[in-house]
């Protein structure tokens, strides 16, 4: 992996030709914006000393115009090549944040929540665009023109521009002062802001209880507290705020009072002419922007490079699960599964072992089903076959070959997993289900919702297939949402179906039916089945039991039984548990 | 200027004037600071005016009066002739000043006078004459520019102060009026009945008391400020050129309705394209969230390349509308620069020419040069503002929407405040949510201190139930009793301090366990101390880092504890009526028996209606009521409907036999 300075080096690099029109537009700008003062100040001049006629001040005029219309071209110019660029760099950075991320293994996603990673991609991205264009401006604009202009002022007299240039090195320290300042307390409130917003989610979240206990008097105190404490951030933001632009106007107008005193007198003694006045007066107006930008930018390129750092953490991020260099690609896979002494612990707890000497061969065909309490285990081993992990120890093999060494695309169209959280994107249910296979009929995606038996609801809804999930369509019963993640996985028509509590929220009737149309469909092919309603059993060829990571039963539903031992005990603690039924 | 205002906007304006009337002693002491400060930006390019002209380049010309006319304000210098100054000479009527020119009676060589020795040097003779003397010379004009330049301080801090004073209060002043605004409206929105959150997504409202308030809050710390001064100082810089010159007034004058042109033309295209620049964000970051909400299924159905692509896509168009801005942007600023500086050359030209013809003054051409910059900006920062404003307008219109739902949550004043006892009537009630029906004719008894579960299929009309007990709806038909009095006759708040509601999923709130459980109801520590061991929740208390005083957040708790929790806080209301919303999701065996019997304290000596999902609480209740479809099919003990070989003993067998 290369530097966080080189790789950011080598987004730049990329438009390297824009970066240089850009700079060359400015240079341009400001030489042109530096010589219509001194036009003006000849000008002047020629009035007091009489030279003047008017074809010369035509001749001034004309030349203002188009040194005007020059800025116009090239001003135009940076803006469009260097913001350009900035946004360009913005642009690949986000997409291949987001492919680089995608790639990243589920243990990532542990680490971060997602409202930080979105942090990342919009404010971090946003710093470090901001960074590329004013930073780059500034550059150029504050160092190089301020410079400029300040020789030209030096050129005129050097003794009145020493003087007058005094309050500028103010000017830039408070600019800079300032703009941290204001960036904190800008921060706080939205932080403040953020904290109103969910103290107003939660109130609506829970109206139904607030409205219950009568508690609306208590909500609104606390409402008041949240939107009391964003105003009290809001102010002190403004103080400041407030403060900032009278006080550098004041600064600048300093300039202007010195200049007033001390080149009103020197124009009186002769040292320098009325126009020399009159061009110091403009060029100090030129002056102020470069020098407040001059301290915005420290501001702005310290968070550029902060943000810069997060997302270069990123970037560095390596995706633990990948397709080896020379993945195998199996020609005419069977679909053999088995465990040698496979162990298993998660990255942030490497010294407690989920699963432990885990062996276990899974024929084609087999309907495995894996019972056993919560957290022993059963979702992780599942997982494990999907490679979203590797084991710590031990290895899994497909048909002899580990699953390292397989082509990470191939093994997950030939084993699918379906998760026990279920997930559905904000888009047609049609598109939900088609998502591992895009081009899927309509009869196929027809033929799958049946058996997932989703069907009939599904064609209940007024747009049918075509019916948008989630917030701004119709909001889903957790069962239909199981449902309809099944017939996902069933689209993709897997050698292996691994499904991890598919049923949880779906009714003991319907999962009964699902299983049974289930398993005439896969007949023939391999499912691994975890599902907490023990009953659901009776279906599978084999059980394994776990419990504490290691498997400690193995049989059939009715060997199990006969065997009065762990299967049992949780088949009767499930009689206990076992909710009725939903429908009468 | 006006078109970007519709006329329906008046009206919110006045809306928002209502909340704004409290803080009119602010706008009184506000107008005049802006005023003052508006006056100083316009007076200070004359500060420099009359430092040229009066102190650093005086100058007058010799002039010989013809005999038969009178001109005032001359200077007699020496015999006959006189001097005028040259800011004079265009107050001469024309038709003289030719005459005076062509007969030599006004030289065109300008001198520099100094009144107190009668001494008369020619300009371009001035710095011809040795330092010292000429420094003894101009002595006088070196203080009044001392003067000058201290007044010109004096200014620039008054300036300071006032922009500053002014800035705060317009940020004060939007604090406090949008919080008073929030609070209005969120005070209002806690007296709407259910029906209204029903109806309405919370992301909706959610966006009324958070970001719409921002928007307004937008217009009083940046827009008010502008539409208070800018016009002034506008109108200000218009009557000083105006004053100063009118042929280079007009300079300005002629170039205005350029300058409002273009800010038109480009406010509708910003307007466009920052919308459009927002939605794609929009789409950008809600994309990106639900890619990593589902990082699982891509990975799992190896779609990362097809999502990518789908995100790419978006991400172009983004970067698309970001170009389409910085090139509009891009046109615009230059564009203005352009006009200011046309504004320039047409001074120096004109100007100067007048200036030739002496009929203007150096420093008069000065002040020109400021305030041709000064004059378009006004015109350019109200135009800016005009997308803010109709942003917040609309924001406003949107927030003021709520107010006008009146779905309130009230009783009626006959209603009355019963002390209850617990005997719960439904007499044929019917319901329905929009036009679907729910309750299709429900008639059952309760009486005091009796437990009852209800039981039947998602949509069969238990909740219903529950929220027309707690009069959360009223029913479309037929009537429910408490006690014998009918509820339209029971008010509401009271009835519902006396019942008891834990929920499916509970739910609770950001902040410490204690909070949670007393939700607004102090407890002593005695009483929280029973409510705690009645709800089993002591082993939870002293498992927890800070015990009642952890801070509890989505995942600090499982759904069994979070379960306990709420049965604390109902506890804690010693209620007489619970409802109970048993939880469906797997719950370890530990929990489950904690669960159990806390729920066997909460229904202790209460009337209790129990949404049922497991067996063992069934056997707990003394009835058990099937509802199938908005009716109510079966009632009766456990035993009884096993017996009765109903629709509950089919499923009864079919589930666990």
């Amino acid at each position: 992996m290369m530097s966080s300075y080189r790789l950011f080096v080598q987004y730049l690099r990329r438009y390297w030709w824009l970066i240089v029109l850009g700079l060359i537009s400015l240079i341009f700008v400001d030489t042109v914006q530096l010589f219509i003062p001194r036009v003006i100040k000849y000008a002047i001049d020629s009035l007091t000393t009489g030279e003047a006629t008017p074809s010369l001040l035509l001749k001034y005029a004309f030349t203002v115009l188009i040194l005007a219309i020059g800025i116009l071209v090239f001003r135009f110019g940076w803006r469009y090549f260097i913001f350009g660029t900035a946004r360009r760099v913005e642009r690949d950075l986000r997409r291949d944040l987001f492919a680089h991320l995608e790639s990243l293994h589920l243990h990532f996603y542990k680490d971060y929540r997602v409202g930080t990673l979105m942090a990342h991609l919009t404010n971090d991205l946003d710093a470090v665009v901001r960074a590329i264009g004013i930073g780059l401006v500034t550059a150029v604009d504050a160092v190089l023109w301020s410079s400029f202009t300040i020789i030209f002022m030096l050129l005129i007299n050097v003794q009145l521009t020493l003087y007058v240039i005094i309050p500028l090195p103010l000017l830039a320290y408070l600019t800079f002062y300032f703009s941290r300042q204001i960036f904190m307390r800008f921060e706080r409130v939205q932080s403040s802001f953020a904290n109103l917003t969910s103290t107003v989610q939660e109130q609506l979240t829970g109206i139904h209880l607030i409205k219950a206990y009568n508690e609306t008097a208590t909500a609104l105190t606390k409402f008041k507290r949240s939107s009391l404490s964003y105003v009290s951030r809001n102010l002190s933001f403004i103080k400041l705020y407030a403060l900032f632009f009278p006080l550098v106007f004041f600064i600048a107008n300093i300039s202007l009072a010195l200049l007033l005193w001390l080149g009103g007198k020197s124009t009186i003694l002769g040292t320098i002419t009325i126009g020399d006045f009159v061009a110091f007066q403009t060029y100090l107006g030129m002056l102020m922007w470069p020098i407040m930008g001059l301290g915005y930018t420290f501001t702005v390129l310290q968070r550029g490079r902060a943000s810069w750092q997060r997302l270069y953490k990123l970037f560095a991020t390596k995706p633990a699960i990948e397709s080896p260099p020379h993945p195998v690609r199996p020609k005419h896979p069977i679909g053999n599964l088995a465990l040698h002494h496979v162990y298993f612990a998660y990255p942030d707890q490497p010294t407690h072992y989920v699963l432990k000497d885990i062996n276990l061969e899974i024929p084609k065909g087999t309907f495995l089903g894996i019972a056993g309490e919560i957290g022993s285990g059963k979702s992780t081993l599942t997982l494990l076959l999907a490679r979203m992990y590797d084991p710590t120890d031990g290895q899994i093999t497909l048909d002899g070959i580990d699953l390292r060494e397989l082509d990470l695309q191939f093994l997950r169209h030939f084993i699918v997993h379906v998760p026990q959280q279920t997930f559905l994107f904000s888009t047609t249910i049609k598109d939900n289900i088609a998502f591992g296979n895009p081009t899927a009929s309509d009869e196929s995606i027809t033929h799958v919702c049946k058996l997932a038996q989703i069907y009939d609801e599904i064609m209940g809804f007024k747009d049918g297939l075509n019916t948008v999930v989630g917030e701004k369509g119709v909001t889903l019963s957790g069962g239909q949402r199981q449902r309809i993640a099944l017939a996902r996985a069933l689209l993709m028509e897997p050698e292996i179906l691994v499904l991890d509590d598919p049923f949880s929220s779906v009714d003991s009737e319907h999962e009964v039916k699902i299983i049974n149309s289930l398993c005439d469909h896969l007949r023939g092919r391999t499912l691994i089945l975890i599902s907490h309603r023990l009953n659901s059993m009776r279906f599978m060829d084999k059980i394994i039991v776990l419990k504490d990571g290691t498997i400690v039963e193995t049989g059939s539903f009715n060997e199990l039984l006969l065997r009065e031992g762990v299967f049992f005990d949780l088949y009767r603690k499930q009689q206990f548990k076992e909710r009725i039924w939903r429908k009468v | 200027m006006a078109k970007g205002v519709k006329t329906y906007d008046w009206r919110i304006v006045l809306w928002i004037g209502k909340f704004v009337r409290p803080y009119l002693w602010v706008i009184g002491i506000l107008i005049p600071i802006v005023m003052l400060s508006v006056a100083i930006q316009a007076g200070l390019p004359l500060i420099t005016r009359t430092a040229i002209d009066r102190y650093i380049m005086p100058t007058y010309h010799k002039i010989l009066p013809p005999p038969n006319v009178k001109i005032e304000g001359l200077i007699p210098y020496k015999d006959s002739v006189y001097l005028i100054p040259t800011a004079r000479i265009k107050e001469l009527p024309p038709a003289l000043y030719r005459q005076l020119v062509a007969s030599g009676r006004l030289s065109l060589v300008k001198y520099y006078y100094k009144p107190s020795q009668n001494l008369l040097v020619r300009v371009d003779e001035l710095h011809k004459l040795p330092p010292r003397e000429l420094f003894s010379l101009r002595h006088a004009d070196i203080l009044g520019l001392y003067r000058l330049a201290t007044l010109f301080v004096i200014l620039i801090i008054s300036l300071f102060v006032t922009q500053w004073l002014s800035d705060y209060t317009v940020g004060w002043l939007g604090q406090k009026v949008t919080h008073s605004m929030r609070m209005k409206l969120n005070t209002h929105l806690m007296t709407l009945g259910l029906p209204y959150f029903h109806r309405n997504p919370s992301g909706r409202i959610l966006t009324r008391l958070t970001n719409d308030s921002r928007k307004l809050q937008e217009i009083f710390e940046s827009t008010l400020i502008v539409l208070v001064s800018e016009p002034f100082l506008f109108i200000a810089i218009a009557v000083v050129m105006w004053r100063l010159d009118h042929r280079l007034a007009f300079i300005g004058y002629g170039l205005l309705p350029l300058v409002i042109l273009l800010s038109n033309l480009f406010r509708t295209r910003f307007r466009r394209i920052y919308r459009e620049v927002r939605r794609l964000l929009g789409k950008l970051n809600s994309m990106l969230n639900e890619s990593f909400m589902g990082i699982t299924v891509i990975q799992l159905f190896n779609q990362q390349s097809h999502i990518l692509d789908k995100f790419d896509s978006i991400n172009i168009n983004y970067f698309r509308a970001n170009l389409k801005r910085i090139v509009v942007f891009g046109l615009f600023y230059p564009l203005m620069v352009v006009i200011q500086y046309l504004a320039v050359a047409l001074l120096i030209f004109y100007g100067g020419r007048s200036v030739l013809a002496n009929t203007l003054t150096i420093g008069v051409l000065t002040a020109f040069l400021s305030y041709l910059r000064m004059f378009f900006r006004p015109v350019q920062n109200i135009s800016a503002q005009f997308n803010v404003l109709q942003e917040g307008l609309t924001a406003a219109e949107r927030m003021r929407e709520i107010f006008e739902s009146k779905e309130r949550d009230i009783d009626p004043v006959t209603a009355k405040r019963i002390k209850v006892k617990g005997d719960i009537e439904f007499r044929n009630v019917h319901f329905a949510y929009n036009s679907t029906p729910v309750l299709k004719g429900v008639t059952f008894s309760i009486k005091a201190g009796e437990k009852v579960a209800l039981v039947g299929p998602t949509g069969a009309g238990k909740t219903t139930i529950i929220n027309l007990l707690l009069k959360f709806y009223l029913p479309k038909e037929g009537n429910i009793l408490i006690d014998g009095i009918d509820l339209h006759d029971i008010e509401r708040t009271h009835l519902r301090s006396q019942i008891g509601i834990v929920l499916q999923e509970p739910y609770l709130f950001t902040g410490t366990l204690r909070e949670n459980i007393e939700f607004g109801h102090k407890l002593s520590k005695r009483e929280l101390d029973h409510v705690l061991e009645s709800a089993q929740l002591k082993s939870l208390v002293s498992r927890l880092p800070n015990g009642l005083d952890t801070l509890i957040k989505s995942d600090t708790l499982s759904a069994g504890e979070r379960q306990l929790v709420s049965i604390a806080r109902t506890l804690a209301r010693n209620p007489t009526i619970v409802i109970l919303d048993e939880a469906t999701s797997n719950i370890d065996p530990e929990t489950e028996y904690l669960l159990q019997v806390g729920i066997r304290n909460l229904l202790a000596n209460r009337t209790g209606i129990i949404i049922a999902h497991r067996l063992s609480t069934i056997k707990l209740v003394d009835r058990i009521f099937v509802l199938w479809d908005g009716k109510l099919v079966e009632s009766g003990t456990h035993d009884e409907l096993l017996k009765r070989d109903g629709p509950y003993a089919t499923l009864y067998r079919l589930q666990y036999e």
